[in-house]
């Protein structure tokens, strides 16, 4: 077989390659935000979508952001209390799941365990499905003056909008009594299902006790505490230090492997092709 | 960090050298002090290409593939002015290294799916 023809089918494989790698990530792009991760790249089957946000609460008081779960290379290190966004989960074969986290600057995953959910609507739905109930009109005979606020979830202290008319599809499915005697009106939007897969996001409260006021009150919900950060536990944040120190002394040695390589062939190897033998 | 990336940068420098060794061999480059520039210019092209890539992904967002393409591109064209100014019995240079990167590029990537 004549070189021509091996090189001819290389290159063809690689074209079909190339415009396969290309091609899948046109389609993935297409579907929902994918992020910019080896890892998730070979394992987006796996993974699960999550879209919400964390505190770190290591047991050391601090968590480390690898580069994959596969990986022992650290990308970053995050104190106890930091927040950050989790935007899909991986579980292992040792049943651990992992978070994908994603910033301007890199992409990493945590280890879940060492992580607590910042309370949402979902935190909301789960903790509280138990005390919800029909809707009983009890908002029918309300008559539309000041502007609905919408809230995220009852006593969440976090306004997400207001209405300032009546809407036909403005839907209660649950009713809510919170600690201080006040109902609320779980509003899903009609429009999408979102709500019955996963509690809320299309989905908002509103008071139905007090729907005009703006300064209900906050209600503290239950979480775990988290592990206070240690001064230890923040000097090893230094370790990022460490690593970016090790990356430079790697630089510095790849430089020099380099160019000590460039000389021994410019003094070894005489310069002008010869072309003594076909390949 | 460096560790690991110490490890990446000897896996893969070893590999590259190996496949391209085996490549040459297989397209009948038969001389010796050839065979050892093919080695010495991975040296030259490999950890480069391992040490930028790794940095790109850690401190850019830049897409991975675009960073593959461009750092891959420069091996070819950094390989073939040595084939061209040093090497004794390569007709075509530009041509054996695009061949060789592609080869090599292609079963470490079959190598790292695969593990």
């Amino acid at each position: 077989m004549s070189m021509k023809v091996i090189t001819k089918g290389i290159l063809g494989l690689f074209t079909m390659l190339l415009f396969t790698i290309i091609a899948s990530g046109i389609v993935h792009a297409d579907l929902i935000f994918e992020p910019n991760d080896d890892f998730y790249y070979r394992h987006s089957k796996d993974c699960e979508n999550v879209e919400r946000n964390f505190t770190a609460n290591g047991p050391k008081g601090n968590i480390i952001v690898w580069e994959s779960p596969e990986s022992d290379k650290k990308v970053d290190t995050y104190v106890n209390g930091t927040k950050f966004s989790v935007s899909y989960t991986y579980t292992d074969e040792n049943n651990k799941t992992w978070g994908l986290v994603t910033t301007n600057d890199y992409t990493g995953w945590v280890k879940m365990k060492e992580t607590r959910v910042v309370y949402d609507v979902i935190s909301f739905c789960e903790e509280h499905k138990g005390e919800f109930q029909d809707y009983k009109n009890e908002f029918d005979d309300y008559i539309i003056g000041d502007p609905i606020v919408l809230w995220s979830y009852p006593g969440s202290g976090e306004v997400t909008g207001k209405i300032d008319k009546l809407f036909t599809n403005f839907n209660f499915v649950y009713v809510y009594t919170d600690e201080n005697g006040q109902k609320w009106g779980y509003c899903a939007d009609t429009s999408t299902n979102h709500w019955k897969s996963r509690w809320g996001y299309q989905a908002n409260w509103i008071c139905i006790s007090d729907p005009t006021n703006e300064l209900l009150p906050v209600i503290e919900p239950k979480q775990p505490t988290i592990i206070p950060t240690s001064p230890a536990n923040q000097a090893s944040n230094t370790s990022e230090g460490q690593g970016n120190s090790g990356i430079i002394f790697l630089t510095i040695a790849v430089a020099l492997l380099i160019l000590i390589t460039a000389i021994v062939i410019r003094v070894n190897w005489k310069k002008g092709p010869t072309n003594e033998k076909p390949q | 960090m460096g560790s690991g990336l110490l490890t990446s940068l000897v896996i893969s420098l070893v590999l590259t050298i190996l496949l391209e060794e085996i490549f040459a061999v297989t397209v009948g480059i038969r001389d010796k002090r050839d065979l050892i520039l093919i080695g010495l210019v991975n040296v030259v092209t490999n950890p480069f290409v391992v040490l930028v890539y790794y940095l790109a992904v850690l401190y850019t967002s830049i897409s991975l593939l675009l960073i593959i393409i461009l750092l891959e591109i420069i091996a070819v064209f950094v390989e073939a002015l040595y084939f061209k100014n040093y090497g004794k019995t390569f007709r075509h240079p530009f041509l054996f290294s695009l061949s060789a990167n592609l080869f090599s590029y292609g079963i470490g990537k079959i190598i790292s799916i695969i593990f």
